[in-house]
């Protein structure tokens, strides 16, 4: 059946949207790739000089030697995989024994660990810094990734998942002998892979982008981060903008390629729980 | 193959909590570092018999950062037993943060890069040596031509009573930047008093399209005006705040003349604020402002941000009833922790931080002056000052400089008054309200702050 003038009508204005909206967004990236390969007297014009009007490929280059690049890679690296395989360990078995089973004061317990995420994670720093300190961690891997080996919220999220799936299932799994750890990974967790990516998914990005805690807890260039290099190109006095630009690319380069290989995840993720994250 | 999966999960989680205790040992990359010509370097002088490694925590970054690493690996090779590690701690507000958790911690490094109004907490709590021991030593100290090579506006920053707790590193004067152009055309001379200033200012500001906001303004200002107001208050003959007791002086005659004077410029729209410009000096590089009042430390930026055509160069502030010009940076202190041998390198390198050809050799690497005055006579000074006049401004006003206050609770209380004085310039509260307000605020800044 051919399409109706307003259906016709209807489809253009949701494009025109979707279009306007994706470039919106995109504006800034555009923005960022165009100023990195600029020089450094335009970075700044105003009215904005959108295209250079001169290629400086060498500001990649300045950006690449201005710090340890593949030593903060190596530790980004390092550190994301770590933080995110810990969580959802973490986060899974959580989620599990709270959405599954019963146990004395389960609810008070839940109840408690939502309400630290009322906490500003700004207030934790000092303190998580301190105890730290004490334990002899500055400096090291574990002060990196302890902090952040777990999630209320990704609990919170696994938890909603995970009581969303019929009980019948696991009934019927423990009458045929089945234990909770391995109803757990056998039916609980391949029935949340949406969630799960998901949430792997948000601490990749969050791990590898995290500027503020590496650069407290660590102190030689042998353990900093990607991230940690950005203030390189920041004085109190004024910001390299280009340089700055190109080496941003080359962090968020590898976080873009992720989320295009698991995209598709995310979306049935938001859509099953509700929740964006 | 889950089974497989899962089981290497629970692998690397146990693996990344077991196996990432050690620091890793592997070699840093260094960056590429252009390396350019430097005087000789001082001789070696009485170095630690035992092998020394400190801590020096800093926040220079791009050039500035690769200037200290040149000088600081210049002094291992001359200290063959002192190893001296730099560790960035990003940028200023970032290693303050961190200086103050490690306090609590009782992890100080051996030495930091600080402002003398946040070392000031240090000092109260004991937890800063005293150099006058080095300083005076015979063997190790300075001599008395030495002490007299620092301007004493820098050394009494470092002062407290008749102890010293720091030593000058990275020195900038605030200046009015210009473009040339701008006020050639407009038949201006360079103002000197409050008053040409304004004129000027008034003068220069241009709506060129009509549309009844300024295309080209005359004066921008930086985002944290209050911060750095004391310049304008002292020329009215007054002070922001009394050092020794930390009471703030906000509802005085010449804070409100200050105030007065710049709030005039944003009041008849010939000033602004740096706003999304972030810095003040921006506009001017591009022609959107004909002056800016910025540091000198912004120089670098200047040089390389500026677009064709456009000529920019400075002078010290417009005088009023004095000609008192500001001057700020940062010092390094030497914390009361590790051993004597720990200490007395630290001081050894702050000595050698400090000699006339490294300060001359790192303030022409970067936008900050010499803490030395024999620094101008060095060659690599000197040449820099042929290629870039402007950096002889505040080498020629030293002796009007003065830095601003360092009292416990000055940030605070002045962070209190910059609340204030933003709703004077947009004119939404009047000036003897907002003083008033601003008075009652920083003393109750100051109070917190003494009783933390």
């Amino acid at each position: 059946m051919k399409p109706t003038f307003s259906q016709r009508l209807a489809k253009i204005l949701t494009y025109l949207i979707l279009i306007l909206g994706a470039a919106f967004i995109l504006l800034p990236f555009v923005w960022m790739i165009l100023t990195s390969v600029k020089p450094s007297n335009e970075v700044l014009k105003m009215p904005p000089k959108w295209i250079p009007s001169t290629i400086q490929w060498q500001n990649y280059a300045k950006a690449f030697k201005a710090v340890p690049f593949f030593t903060y890679l190596k530790n980004s690296i390092l550190v994301t995989v770590m933080i995110t395989s810990c969580e959802l360990v973490t986060v899974t078995l959580a989620a599990y024994a709270f959405a599954q089973l019963e146990f004395k004061g389960k609810n008070l317990l839940f109840l408690v660990l939502v309400a630290t995420m009322m906490v500003p994670g700004e207030i934790l720093t000092i303190p998580n810094f301190v105890t730290l300190a004490h334990l002899g961690w500055i400096n090291t891997y574990k002060a990196m990734v302890a902090p952040w080996a777990t999630s209320v919220f990704s609990i919170f999220l696994l938890r909603q998942q995970f009581a969303s799936i019929p009980q019948s299932y696991y009934k019927a799994a423990r009458m045929d002998g089945c234990s909770d750890l391995r109803y757990l990974f056998t039916v609980m967790v391949p029935m949340s892979r949406p969630t799960m990516v998901s949430i792997a998914l948000l601490k990749i990005i969050n791990s590898w982008n995290s500027y503020m805690w590496p650069l407290i807890s660590t102190n030689s260039r042998e353990m900093r981060t990607l991230p940690v290099g950005l203030a390189y190109f920041s004085t109190e006095s004024g910001t390299d903008y280009n340089t700055l630009m190109a080496f941003s690319l080359m962090i968020i380069a590898p976080t873009v390629i992720v989320y295009l290989l698991t995209q598709k995840y995310i979306i049935q993720g938001v859509s099953k729980t509700g929740l964006k994250g | 193959m889950k089974r497989i999966l899962s089981a290497l999960l629970c692998m690397i989680m146990l693996l990344s909590m077991a196996a990432c205790g050690a620091k890793t040992p592997a070699p840093t990359e260094a960056p590429a570092t252009e390396a350019p010509a430097v005087t000789e370097a001082p001789a070696a002088t009485e170095a630690p018999a035992q092998k020394v490694e400190l801590t020096f925590w800093h926040a220079m970054n791009g050039a500035a950062g690769d200037a200290l690493q040149k000088i600081t690996d210049d002094f291992m090779a001359a200290n063959p037993n002192i190893t001296v590690k730099l560790e960035n701690q990003g940028g200023y507000l970032d290693l303050f943060d961190k200086l103050m958790a490690a306090a609590k911690a009782n992890q100080l490094p051996n030495m930091a890069q600080i402002y003398s109004n946040r070392l000031s907490w240090y000092v109260a709590k004991d937890l800063v040596l005293d150099l006058n021991t080095y300083l005076n030593d015979p063997e190790v100290g300075f001599t008395e031509e030495d002490k007299a090579d620092f301007p004493q506006m820098f050394m009494d920053n470092c002062i407290w009573g008749d102890k010293l707790y720091a030593m000058p590193f990275n020195k900038s004067m605030m200046v009015l930047y210009y473009n040339e152009g701008m006020l050639k055309e407009a038949g201006l001379e360079v103002p000197t008093t409050w008053e040409q200033w304004a004129e000027a200012s008034k003068k220069l500001t241009k709506d060129t399209d009509g549309d009844g906001e300024p295309d080209v303004y005359g004066t921008v200002f930086a985002n944290n005006l209050s911060t750095d107001i004391a310049p304008w208050v002292k020329q009215a003959g007054g002070a922001t705040m009394d050092d020794a007791t930390s009471k703030p002086f906000f509802d005085q005659e010449p804070m409100r003349e200050a105030v007065t004077f710049l709030n005039g410029m944003f009041q008849d729209g010939s000033a602004r604020f740096a706003g999304e410009d972030k810095n003040a000096n921006v506009p001017v590089q591009d022609g959107r402002a004909a002056m800016c009042v910025a540091s000198t430390s912004a120089l670098p930026y200047i040089e390389s941000g500026t677009a064709e055509g456009i000529t920019i160069n400075c002078a010290p502030l417009p005088g009023h009833k004095n000609d008192a010009q500001l001057y700020y940076g940062t010092n390094v202190t030497v914390y009361n922790v590790g051993t004597d041998a720990e200490k007395q390198a630290a001081w050894l390198y702050l000595k050698y931080l400090t000699s006339t050809e490294n300060t001359a050799y790192f303030a022409a690497q970067t936008g900050y002056i010499p803490v030395r005055k024999s620094a101008v006579s060095t060659p690599v000074f000197a040449e820099v000052l042929a290629a870039k006049p402007m950096k002889q401004v505040p080498m020629d006003n030293l002796d009007k400089g003065f830095q601003g206050e360092r009292c416990i609770g000055a940030i605070n209380a002045l962070n209190a008054l910059g609340d204030q004085l933003k709703l004077v310039f947009a004119g939404e509260k009047d000036l003897d309200t907002a003083l008033a307000d601003a008075q009652a605020n920083g003393q109750k800044a100051v109070d917190e702050a003494l009783n933390s």
